[in-house]
């Protein structure tokens, strides 16, 4: 298109916009805030860049987007690295919106994209569920054919944000008859449902936006399903590809420091103050210790560009994504353990008024949610390495025949 | 592996492999094990006409490169020997070449850069000293002044193919901070003691030096220009050294993955067994951030970036790290043959030992990292 602005022109508007109407992030603050003054917040700033011309910057102009590449994408992250996103509507950004690109109806593209670039609409995702959450073809929810609708019954869990969402997508059971991964369609499901009861859980770290839920004989209509009927798995591959993307990248909306293509390489200094709080800043281990964080991060960042980059040319297939994914599973994880070191007994207690944050990086979950590093693993194997699968009996036989999980993993 | 290259430069990695597989590969370098050159002249003159070491020299010294980006260029062929355990002084001459087209003189220029850009001159780069430093730019030599020039005293080691070199771009210390001289073979009181090699396609030696005469037109760089001209001539180096790492690493790592698709225990292919598969994707994972950390250095050390002294050691640090990590597994899931001398793995892991500590180890990089931050904050 030869309206598009150029790269440098888009870093204007975007600069300009961002630092009149979009808050700074304040140092310290969580990366979400699932409560109603958090999530009031995200909508008002995502409703802001959509006021701004400057929301959905590779999403088509026909669904609301600025249908713009990956470069002024590039140039909008690197200029947000510095304000709050609206983080809330990760997974309708990071996962939603590319799986409607790839598979929804123009009906549903048309409907449902706008809302999610105008702050609208903030969406969750109905996969994992009390049987199981690596086992996911293995699913147990159902959707049986009423008429000219579909009936959804079963309960979902692990669910990010499901107490404040408007939309989640949904996996459902259509064929039990057929072998696991043929019988499962993608559904769009409306949170305000009579039918759907939502209790939050808590986790490790004292948030409470993780949920599950009961369905209970949910009214969908034909229209409302991303793909074909029983093709759900294709979608939710194409899901699982953005969702193992978007986690390599670091979730974010927004960027982070060290990703500027303007600044070059940005070391982040909080583990070397916090050495020279400590006092240890010249001991020779503490500063091998801190260069390897910044190994790992600025690694993470150029692999997630270079794979990104690899998978939309074609050099790459999608379940590249895997690497991205174990990459910040074993990054996390190493981070966490350098974080300790570096802040010794600091870590695990300190003064009420100061916030801990390197002890309790020790108890978030880099490898768990999106899938866990196992089965990155497993895909990074059999699907990149060609490695042959280990025998197991439940592809081939019609899902009603195979052995699973039938009561939830809690009491 | 190179992602998105261009087509004059997929035509020059598609000439430098067919070279490298016709005259290169484990067995070739089998042969040389006990040759004191440790390499093939006539594989090397071949390389010659390819452009192998015209990279960093200007045209008007015959040089040049494909893509008119010389280290992403040198990386490619680096990464391309490295996958058949080429030997040879590949990276010590380019170094070199890229040092003397950068700093020296006209005349400097004109007397070495032709020679050096058709491979009919070797060139060297000795910089550390016994302790095997190459950060700092004073080496474990010491220049005294002398007339226009300096007289060389003292011993400088871990030098590669300083038998065969025609030429030595050495570093040493002056009152006044170090100075980069440039000293022919044969030089008077110049003498070399070669090292045994853990890389047994790799000659490493120490270089003596005493009362060697330089004279005033071979003084290259002085003081702090000749510190951060050493600077960016390491840099260069790490990121060819990772480039070659990169190339061994993937080898080794799909001759295991082809391996544990054939060798059968208990009725099915290794490769079946998750313990295994998990570790294989993991290698294959890190190797991933090795090719993207190398590919982001030789782009910002080619344009001069300020962050080309970080992305270069984050590279290193990286790359030197995972690949011996990566080599040590593909032996084990070899099991037994994997501990055999005619099996070539060892070959590759030699080299990917040998490459992780020369030019400094992944710990010292990291350390390194830290100073940077601390002199950019001054
Ligand atoms: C922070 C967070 C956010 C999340 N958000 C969501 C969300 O929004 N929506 C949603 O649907 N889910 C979400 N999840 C759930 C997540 O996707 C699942 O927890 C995950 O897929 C694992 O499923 P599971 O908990 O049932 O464990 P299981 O599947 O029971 O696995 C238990 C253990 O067995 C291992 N394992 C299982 N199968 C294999 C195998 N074949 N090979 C090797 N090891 C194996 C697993 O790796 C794991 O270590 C979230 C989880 C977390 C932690």
């Amino acid at each position: 298109m030869s309206d598009q602005p150029t790269i440098e022109e888009f870093r204007g508007k975007v600069r300009s916009w961002l630092s009149t109407h979009v808050p700074l992030k304040t140092p310290g603050e969580p990366f979400l805030q699932w409560d109603d003054e958090g999530v009031a917040r995200s909508r008002r700033i995502q409703r802001s860049l959509w006021e701004g011309g400057i929301a959905g910057v590779t999403v088509p102009v026909a669904y609301g987007g600025l249908g713009l590449g990956p470069d002024h994408d590039r140039v909008f992250r690197e200029e947000a690295a510095d304000y709050r996103m609206p983080e809330e509507f990760g997974n309708a950004f990071n996962v939603v919106l590319p799986t409607l690109l790839a598979h929804g109806s123009e009906e549903l593209k048309k409907h449902f994209i706008p809302r999610i670039l105008n702050g609208d609409h903030i969406w969750c995702q109905f996969l994992s569920e009390p049987s199981g959450g690596s086992d996911l073809a293995g699913l147990l929810t159902r959707a049986e054919r009423d008429g000219d609708t579909w009936r959804l019954n079963g309960a979902k869990i692990w669910t990010t944000g499901g107490n404040y969402s408007d939309y989640a997508i949904c996996l459902a059971r259509t064929n039990p008859e057929a072998p696991k991964h043929a019988g499962l369609t993608m559904f769009i499901v409306p949170m305000s449902d009579p039918g759907i009861t939502v209790v939050p859980l808590e986790l490790t770290d004292g948030s409470r936006d993780f949920c599950q839920e009961y369905i209970d004989d949910v009214v969908i209509p034909l229209d409302h399903v991303i793909g074909d009927v029983n093709d759900g798995w294709r979608v939710a591959t194409t899901l699982m590809v953005n969702e193992r993307t978007a986690v390599g990248r670091g979730w974010s909306l927004g960027g982070s420091k060290g990703q500027s293509e303007d600044r070059g390489i940005a070391l982040d200094t909080a583990l070397l103050e916090l050495a020279r709080r400590n006092g240890r800043s010249g001991d020779s281990y503490i500063r091998s210790l801190i260069g390897e964080s910044w190994v790992l991060t600025v690694v993470q960042d150029q692999t997630v560009r270079r794979v990104s980059d690899a998978m939309r040319n074609g050099h790459m297939p999608g379940h590249a994504a895997a690497l991205l994914k174990s990459m910040s599973g074993a990054t996390g994880r190493r981070q966490g353990e350098i974080g300790l070191d570096v802040a010794g007994p600091g870590a695990v207690a300190w003064p009420p008024e100061e916030r801990n944050r390197w002890g309790i990086g020790r108890l978030s979950s880099h490898g768990i949610g999106g899938g866990t590093t196992e089965m990155q693993r497993n895909a990074i194997a059999e699907r990149l390495l060609g490695l042959p699968r280990e025998p197991s009996p439940d592809r081939e036989l019609p899902f009603s025949q195979i052995r699973k999980n039938t009561s939830p993993n809690r009491k | 592996m190179e992602l998105g290259l261009s087509d004059t430069q997929e035509m020059f990695l598609d000439a430098t492999s067919k070279l490298l597989d016709e005259r290169s590969g484990p067995g070739r370098l089998r042969e040389l094990i006990d040759d004191p050159a440790g390499f093939d002249r006539t594989t090397w003159d071949q390389g010659g006409q390819l452009g192998w070491y015209a990279m960093f020299v200007p045209e008007k010294y015959g040089g040049g490169s494909v893509s008119g980006a010389a280290v992403p260029d040198a990386a490619m062929v680096a990464e391309a020997m490295g996958s058949r355990l080429h030997t040879g002084p590949f990276l010590a001459t380019n170094v070199v070449a890229f040092a003397l087209a950068e700093a020296a003189r006209a005349d400097l220029q004109e007397r070495f850069l032709p020679g050096l850009a058709d491979g009919s001159l070797i060139g060297t780069w000795a910089v550390a000293g016994r302790d095997g430093d190459w950060s700092k730019s004073s080496g474990g030599l010491v220049a005294h002044p002398d007339g226009d020039g300096y007289r060389l005293e003292g011993t400088t080691s871990y030098v590669h193919d300083a038998t065969t070199a025609d030429l030595f771009l050495v570093t040493a210390r002056t009152p006044e901070g170090p100075v980069q001289l440039v000293v022919p073979a044969g030089a008077p009181g110049l003498t070399i003691t070669p090292l045994d090699s853990l890389d047994l396609g790799r000659r490493l030696a120490e270089v003596h030096f005493s009362q060697t005469p330089v004279a005033g037109p071979d003084v290259v760089g002085e003081g702090e220009e000749a510190a951060r001209a050493v600077e960016r001539q390491l840099q260069v180096a790490l990121v060819l050294q990772c480039a070659e790492t990169n190339g061994v690493t993937q080898t080794a790592l799909d001759m295991t993955v082809g391996y544990a698709k054939e060798r059968v225990a208990f009725g099915r292919p290794i490769g079946s067994y998750q313990a295994l598969k998990h570790r294989l994707a993991d290698h294959l994972m890190w190797l991933e951030g090795s090719f993207a950390a190398t590919a982001y250095a030789a782009t910002s050390v080619q344009e001069g970036r300020p962050d080309a002294a970080v992305a270069a050691r984050i590279a290193k640090s990286h790359v030197g790290r995972w690949s011996t990590h990566t080599l040590h597994d593909c032996i084990q899931i070899h099991g037994g043959i994997g501990m055999t001398w005619e099996y070539d793995l060892h070959l590759y892991f030699r080299r990917a030992i040998s490459n992780e500590v020369l030019y400094g180890a992944p710990y010292d990089h990291m350390r390194h990292l830290v100073d940077l931050v601390e002199e950019n904050e001054r």
